[in-house]
């Protein structure tokens, strides 16, 4: 649950008293004036106080994390236009059956997850496009490749990958890509706005925020990749829910071993490759982790259902 | 507590396994009768009860309206709007902004919802093998 979302304000706007006005300052850009009204309301109606307002002023780090700052709904939304644009990249496969798989297999995952209710669920779709890749956006929006499905020999390594994925989403890696300036900004015109629908300038202000956001985002996913640390964290969480659900854990193995085989054939890095750290790496790291623990070898019911969805892939 | 996703069934146990038998809708307030680990066995105002899952609940108290007894009767800390900021009014202006960028394929991902029925025979063909 989310202990510490920030409070947006109710309807009374307190007027702030003239010790306040110090730290009015007139600016030509329009986010300046914005925030700094919008400071001020927000500390008159209590939703920041004075120090968190000077910082917010001061355009210094975020004052609030994204999850503290985005309740689950607007993460939904946020995660939306993410996905939409990964698929501007990389195109939707249109095989209901595979994608109706995809939606079995990780929903029940997610239910072994430490957080299985995102605002509107978590969501799968097959991408059609043949390097190896995996994405997860806020929300629960995840996406693979055929390239990536095709990798997997079995439904034990699938589960492996969206387990991955899923644990991005737990552990919130994507929303923690928007960068802190745009988080200040939002939180501020949020504290500051009174009614559900926004004046045509607040408007006009967070949706430039929310473009940021979702290109913050979608850089993480597509262009540069998470820290390694995050990649680490989301395989160690990957194990654990694998665990949980009963596949066996040293399937997450299995699949880093596909993928460095897969990237050893390629000339120039591509896809997973660009943004995770080499899987020799992670496959060291997840081994450790696995270490005392049982192989348990894959169990042959899984491989009818699997067999038959990705037949043509 | 305030159910923080769009709908969440009340179950008759602590388990996604247990069924469901009403569901809350987000914004639905409820007091909290019994902790269990990761969950909570929930009493609406109107007599239901359940149990429901850490994650689709939050502390704060979600607002479906704005009005002035919000800002009278609770702290602002521990409130938030239902819809407000990043919400359906900023998609539809960003969808504005960027005519290409094409939401078909997301609106149709939201319509993938597994049944729990669908779920629980996912799960019991693992393990039996039928």
């Amino acid at each position: 649950m989310s202990k510490s979302t920030l409070p947006v304000s109710g309807a009374v706007i307190t007027i702030i008293l003239a010790g306040l006005a110090i730290f009015w300052t007139v600016s030509c850009r329009g986010v300046k004036p914005l925030v700094n009204a919008g400071t001020r309301v927000a500390v008159g109606t209590g939703t920041i106080d004075q120090e968190q307002a000077a910082s917010i002023r001061r355009g210094s780090e975020a004052v609030f994390s994204a999850t503290e700052a985005f309740t689950p709904e607007q993460e939904h939304f946020i995660g939306r236009s993410v996905a939409a644009s990964v698929i501007a990249s990389y195109p939707a496969l249109d095989r209901p059956d595979l994608n109706n798989y995809l939606n079995t297999l990780g929903q029940t995952l997610a239910l072994y997850s430490d957080r299985p209710e995102t605002f509107a669920g978590y969501r799968f779709l097959a991408l059609d496009a043949d390097e190896l890749n995996a994405f997860a956006t806020p929300g629960g929006f995840v996406l693979i490749t055929r390239g990536m499905i095709r990798a997997a020999s079995n439904e034990d390594q699938l589960a492996a990958i969206l387990a991955h994925e899923i644990a991005h989403v737990q552990n919130g890696h994507g929303l923690r890509a928007i960068r802190g300036s745009r988080i200040n900004s939002a939180v501020t015109i949020l504290a500051s706005e009174t009614a559900r629908h926004l004046g045509g300038r607040e408007l006009a202000e967070l949706t430039g925020i929310f473009e940021g956001s979702i290109s913050d985002i979608s850089q993480a996913l597509i262009g540069k990749g998470y820290s390694r640390a995050y990649e680490r964290e989301a395989d160690r969480d990957a194990l654990t829910i694998l665990a949980r659900a009963g596949y066996p854990p040293h399937a997450l193995v299995d699949m880093l071993e596909k993928i460095r085989l897969a990237q050893q054939a390629q000339p120039t890095p591509a896809g997973w490759a660009r943004t995770h750290p080499p899987p020799s790496e992670r496959i060291r790291d997840a081994r450790r982790l696995l270490r005392g623990l049982e192989h348990v070898p894959t169990p042959p019911q899984r491989a009818a259902r699997f067999n038959v969805v990705t037949a043509g892939l | 507590m305030s159910v923080q996703v769009r709908s969440a069934p009340l179950r008759a146990g602590p388990s996604y396994l247990a069924s469901g038998t009403t569901t809350l809708e987000y914004g639905d307030r409820v007091v909290i009768v019994e902790k269990r680990t990761s969950w909570f066995l929930c009493r609406h105002p109107d007599g239901r009860q359940g149990w429901l899952h850490e994650s689709a609940l939050s502390t704060k108290r979600i607002v479906m309206q704005a009005s002035d007894s919000v800002a009278t009767t609770a702290s602002s800390r521990e409130v938030a709007l239902a819809g407000k900021g990043f919400n359906q009014q900023v998609e539809h202006e960003f969808k504005n902004r960027n005519p290409s960028m094409d939401f078909t394929w997301v609106d149709r991902m939201e319509s993938m919802a597994i049944t729990e029925a669908e779920i629980r025979r996912f799960i019991m063909v693992s393990k039996t093998g039928d």
